[in-house]
Order: structure tokens, then C-alpha cells, then sequence
């Protein structure tokens, strides 16, 4: 629970910093470095992952959970899709290639404006983006109350990026190998899914 | 993409190949909380100095809240039930 409150406050302090403090002439660095920070935070994720060498050599008995997971995401991925399409009215492909983005909200968004619409791709984004906080507050949650392997379904695609290192840090490096194959193969679906659904 | 693949790599090869003790490991899982912290808080700044973002949240914004809602808690649900059968089949 306690990394979900540091995790709240790190975006909360972020986004009165961008509103009040910060200039935008910084705001603009702050990116470019967040870029490298998560390239450094990835590789302590990997040191990690490398110091349990059991977890690695048992990579074969890991592919069924693997695929039970992407399988999770994409199918949950479809129905939230369905079940907004029929609350707003919005046209079954266009929510379908919306939710198609697992989180990826940058290559979501730039496929759906050229797609659809600026309007589309700018839901896209933050579908994708409030995905990646939702994931944040779920992953904890759900490592502590019900499985380990349960905390990678709400993270999508990001389970092997930005959400890696939270997953990481509330289960084992074992469910965090797991996590990084799923966000991969997740990640690698979306330039494919989100055009498909839409051309439905 | 690749960049990123490139940095956990290369962490994974340094674990692999070298044997580090606990302190080591420690350090290394306070350094990832607060890289964590640094980053959560960057993308914090990016969308609150985006007017466009924080404008249009009221609006559009809470249509896309529900879609994000909607796929991880369906993504969610299914997956406690699936991973369960894979367990359950695996004991």
C-alpha cells in the first residue's frame, strides 16, 4: 500500500510542479532527461533480473503464464472497448483501436490521429496514459491481495517499461521476467492491433 | 524501444556474469524506488504543463478515463480468473 502513496505523491507534486513552478523551457529538458532515467532504471531492473540466474534457466515453464497474460490483456482490452462503445455510442472499431493501445499511449495516439482524427488520437493518449496511472494504483493492490502474477494484467504493454520497476519491487524477480516478456510481446502488438480493430 | 531493451539487457548481463552481494542488491533496489520517484514525478510535470491536456480533461478527458478503467479492470478480472486455471492445472 505504502507504494502506491509515494507513487500518488510523486505524480501529484509532478503536476502542480508543471502548473506552478517548472517553466516550459525546462519542462521540455525534463522529458529528454526522463528518457535517460528510465534507460538507467531499466538497467538496475536488469541487474535484477540477471542476479536470480534460476529464474532465467526456468524461462520454457514460464511461456504458458506468458500467454495467459497477454491473452488477459487483449481480451480484457476488447470488452472495455465494447462496453464504452455501447455507453457513448461510439462506432465498435474506433473503441476497439482506442483500448488496442495496452497503454502505449504514444504510438497509439500518433496512429490514431493518422487513422481517424486529432480528436481520436488525443483520446487515444489519454486513454493510454490514464491506463499507465490506473496501473500504478492496481498493480500494488493486487500483488498484495491476491497473486504475484495477477499485478501484470493492468500494467498492458507497459509491464516492461515504466511499470517494470514498480511489478519488480512488490513481487520477485521470477514474476518480474514474466512481466517484461508480456509487455514485450504486448508492445510489439500494438503498431498491429490498433490499425487492424480500426479497419474493422 | 530498442534503447530501452539495450539498458535492461545490459543490466541483466551484469547480473548474470557478476555475482553481487546483498548490499549490493539492496543499493541497487533503493536506487530503482527512487529512480521510480524521479520519473512518476517528470511525467507528473509533463501534464500539468500542458494546457492542452489540462483543459480538455474535463471534457474528453472523462470518456477516456472510463475506456482506461474499463480495459484494466476487464483486464484484470480475466486475468485472476485465467491465471488461476494455469495454476490450478500446474499444482
Amino acid at each position: 500500500m505504502w507504494a502506491t502513496i509515494i507513487v500518488f505523491a510523486s505524480v501529484f507534486v509532478g503536476i502542480l510542479g508543471g502548473m506552478f513552478v517548472v517553466p516550459d523551457t525546462i519542462v521540455a529538458d525534463i522529458d529528454s532527461i526522463s528518457t535517460l532515467m528510465l534507460g538507467f532504471l531499466l538497467f538496475s531492473v536488469g541487474i535484477d533480473i540477471g542476479s536470480n540466474k534460476d529464474a532465467l534457466s526456468d524461462i520454457k515453464s514460464k511461456g504458458k503464464m506468458v500467454v495467459t497474460i497477454v491473452a488477459s490483456v487483449i481480451l480484457g482490452s476488447i470488452a472495455g472497448g465494447l462496453f464504452i462503445s455501447y455507453l457513448y455510442h461510439v462506432s465498435t472499431n474506433t473503441s476497439l483501436a482506442i483500448t488496442a493501445g495496452y497503454g502505449w499511449y504514444s504510438i497509439s495516439a500518433i496512429l490514431l490521429k493518422d487513422l481517424a482524427s486529432a480528436e481520436v488520437g488525443a483520446i487515444a493518449f489519454l486513454t493510454n496514459v490514464f491506463r499507465e496511472v490506473l496501473a500504478f494504483i492496481f498493480i500494488p493492490i493486487m500483488a498484495a491481495k491476491f497473486s504475484h502474477e495477477s499485478a501484470i494484467p493492468p500494467a498492458g504493454a507497459t509491464a516492461m517499461d515504466t511499470c517494470l520497476p514498480l511489478i519488480s519491487r512488490v513481487t520477485t524477480p521470477d514474476v518480474a521476467i514474466v512481466s517484461f516478456l508480456c509487455g514485450v510481446i504486448l508492445s510489439s502488438l500494438v503498431p498491429v492491433m490498433v490499425p487492424f480493430f480500426y479497419a474493422l | 524501444m530498442w534503447k530501452i531493451i539495450l539498458f535492461l539487457c545490459t543490466g541483466i548481463a551484469i547480473g548474470l556474469f557478476f555475482n553481487l552481494n546483498d548490499r549490493a542488491k539492496k543499493f541497487n533496489s533503493n536506487l530503482q524506488l527512487l529512480g521510480l520517484v524521479l520519473l512518476l514525478g517528470s511525467m507528473g510535470i509533463s501534464i500539468g504543463a500542458n494546457p492542452k491536456i489540462m483543459s480538455n480533461l474535463s471534457t474528453i478527458g472523462f470518456q477516456s478515463f472510463l475506456y482506461a478503467l474499463a480495459s484494466v479492470v476487464f483486464s484484470t478480472i480475466i486475468g485472476l480468473f485465467l491465471i488461476k486455471i494455469v495454476k490450478r492445472g500446474d499444482a
